[in-house]
């Protein structure tokens, strides 16, 4: 199955925030939750100063670091690269929220769950475009179906197989997204923490089960 | 929009499980003595740890925001979610806990628990000692899981490779701490020959363990340090009040102070048996809670996704 992206345009957006009510509208969004956020950054001093727009959400990452945390089986990557989750299987125990290289998840304290963007599975099962992308009359947002953006074309996130993608224009420090695209710390280095509590445990209590059995020798 | 994800019931769950594993493995290590009065350290222990499980464990169910869904992740296993192999570790570790606490119980008690109670095995010492061993290894996993739970995130604080041995560390310094308590607490008869004895023999272990859990918050520290890390992740920890937490009640009163206080040639008496205790217990929470709250202050200051601009 082919991987399904969105691509955002940072040349194109004009900060209308329908991409955020589209979302809102589409995906049960209680007050208080934006799966979706239209956000502004300033560079540069007034007179001379420039205004960069950026719509983000779930980044949906090649490699997720919520599927690997979460432990009642609610979060899950599908074949086409999209990072579902299902809220009925949710425990809202926020372990994704720690975990997510960009924090993304949000608890939703009316729904009891934790909330992230869906990429409208809804929608784009049916044939359709996620309700952000339909609703963005710049074009700002543009959904390929295919997973395959303009050849040439430069976006954060795209070495890394993210499915939220940015064409931004500048760099991506002046947007505050964390440079270099941040990797799954979960899967990749659990292994190392296990072992470097394990060995200075153990040695220190295999230490404390020899001093107990060596005093009672001497006792006797 | 909640600002701290995790709150006290997360705290009170690592404090609850590590003081079991803890006192689990001190009841494991103190029956391999003779003498009434580290039968009684034993026996209190033993009890303690399936308690303070128990306790942690419904703190858990406590702040999840689904509380009766706690079920589903008895249902799913997922071996790269340290929060899975958790909750499988800890179920182990609880099953094991109640049953070597019953091996404590006092015959005439036990002998009045329903069905089970007058089975033949709860006085076979082979099995109990069997039971305590694997125990031990399983309480051990338990206490550095609590360490790797954190350590696995994305949260800078808390991705330090150091966490699973200084949690697993702190873990074995409040267990003993709080099953030495309550046998003083339980057999006031005895209370001279528990300070003479099984705290003579604490003392030593903690105359090991108290260094070694100095070095690991110093080496926690040091490694935000080396190049590659990001030392600004720590600054928010060692420096201003909670700088003032960190060093003077966990480094200062939770270690130093008991460290300086088994090393000393003074004799033991049971005011000093308590501050030494109470001051490992006591930095031991503090530890939990500074690390929790202040690791989560980064997800309020750079959550992409959540931080606020109009």
């Amino acid at each position: 199955m082919s991987e399904r992206l969105i691509l955002f345009d940072g040349k194109k957006c004009i900060r209308c925030h329908s991409c955020e009510v589209g979302c809102q509208l589409e995906n049960d969004a209680p007050p208080g939750i934006q799966l979706r956020r239209v956000k502004s950054h300033i560079k540069g001093r007034f007179p001379d100063g420039d205004e960069h727009f950026i719509s983000t959400a779930c980044f949906h990452c090649d490699d997720p670091a919520c599927v690997s945390s979460c432990p009642a089986g609610a979060l899950s990557r599908r074949a086409d690269g999209v990072v579902e989750h299902r809220r009925e299987r949710c425990i809202g125990c926020g372990y994704c929220i720690q975990s997510c290289p960009f924090h993304v998840p949000q608890v939703s304290p009316a729904q009891h769950t934790m909330r992230k963007c869906s990429f409208c599975t809804q929608r784009i099962d049916n044939n359709k475009e996620p309700a952000c992308v339909a609703k963005c009359p710049s074009g700002a947002l543009t959904y390929y179906p295919d997973g395959k953006i303009p050849i040439g074309s430069v976006a954060y996130g795209k070495a890394e197989r993210l499915h939220m993608m940015y064409a931004l224009r500048g760099k991506p420090g002046e947007y505050q997204l964390p440079d270099p695209v941040p990797l799954n710390t979960v899967k990749g280095q659990q292994v190392w923490k296990w072992i470097g509590g394990l060995v200075p445990g153990a040695f220190v209590l295999a230490w404390l089960w020899k001093n107990a059995f060596c005093e009672e020798e001497t006792h006797e | 929009m909640s600002e701290i994800t995790w709150g006290m019931p997360v705290v009170l769950d690592l404090f609850f499980a590590g003081l079991a594993a803890g006192a689990f493995c001190f009841a494991v290590l103190a029956s391999r003595r003779a003498g009434e009065s580290f039968h009684a350290c034993s026996r209190a222990a033993a009890l303690l740890a399936p308690l303070s499980v128990a306790f942690g464990l419904s703190m858990l169910i406590l702040d999840l925001r689904s509380k009766t869904r706690f079920w589903f992740t008895m249902t799913v296993f997922n071996g790269d979610s340290p929060m899975s192999l958790g909750v499988w570790l800890l179920t182990l570790f609880s099953v094991i806990a109640v049953l070597y606490a019953i091996f404590w119980i006092p015959a005439v008690v036990r002998e009045r628990l329903p069905v089970i109670g007058r089975w033949p095995l709860w006085s076979q010492q082979r099995v109990r000692d069997a039971l305590g061993l694997v125990g031990s290894l399983v309480a051990l996993l338990v206490s550095i899981y609590t360490g790797v739970l954190l350590s696995a995130t994305s949260i800078p604080l808390w991705r330090n490779l150091a966490l699973p041995a200084l949690f697993c560390f702190s873990s074995m310094a409040t267990g003993f701490a709080a099953g030495l308590l309550l046998a003083l607490l339980f057999s006031p008869g005895k209370r001279q020959e528990i300070i003479t004895g099984p705290f003579r023999w604490l003392q030593g272990s903690y105359r090991v363990l108290l260094p070694a859990y100095l070095l690991a918050i110093l080496v926690y520290v040091l490694l935000f340090f080396i190049p590659g890390m990001r030392q600004e992740a720590v600054l928010p920890l060692i420096t201003g009040w909670n700088g003032l937490v960190w060093w003077l009640g966990v480094v200062g009163v939770g270690i130093m102070l008991p460290m300086f206080l088994v090393l000393g040639r003074a004799k033991a008496s049971l005011s000093r048996v308590i501050v030494i205790l109470g001051a490992l217990l006591a930095g031991g929470f503090v530890l939990r809670l500074v690390l929790v709250f202040t690791g989560q202050e980064h997800i309020i200051a750079t959550a992409y996704h959540l931080t606020y601009m109009p």
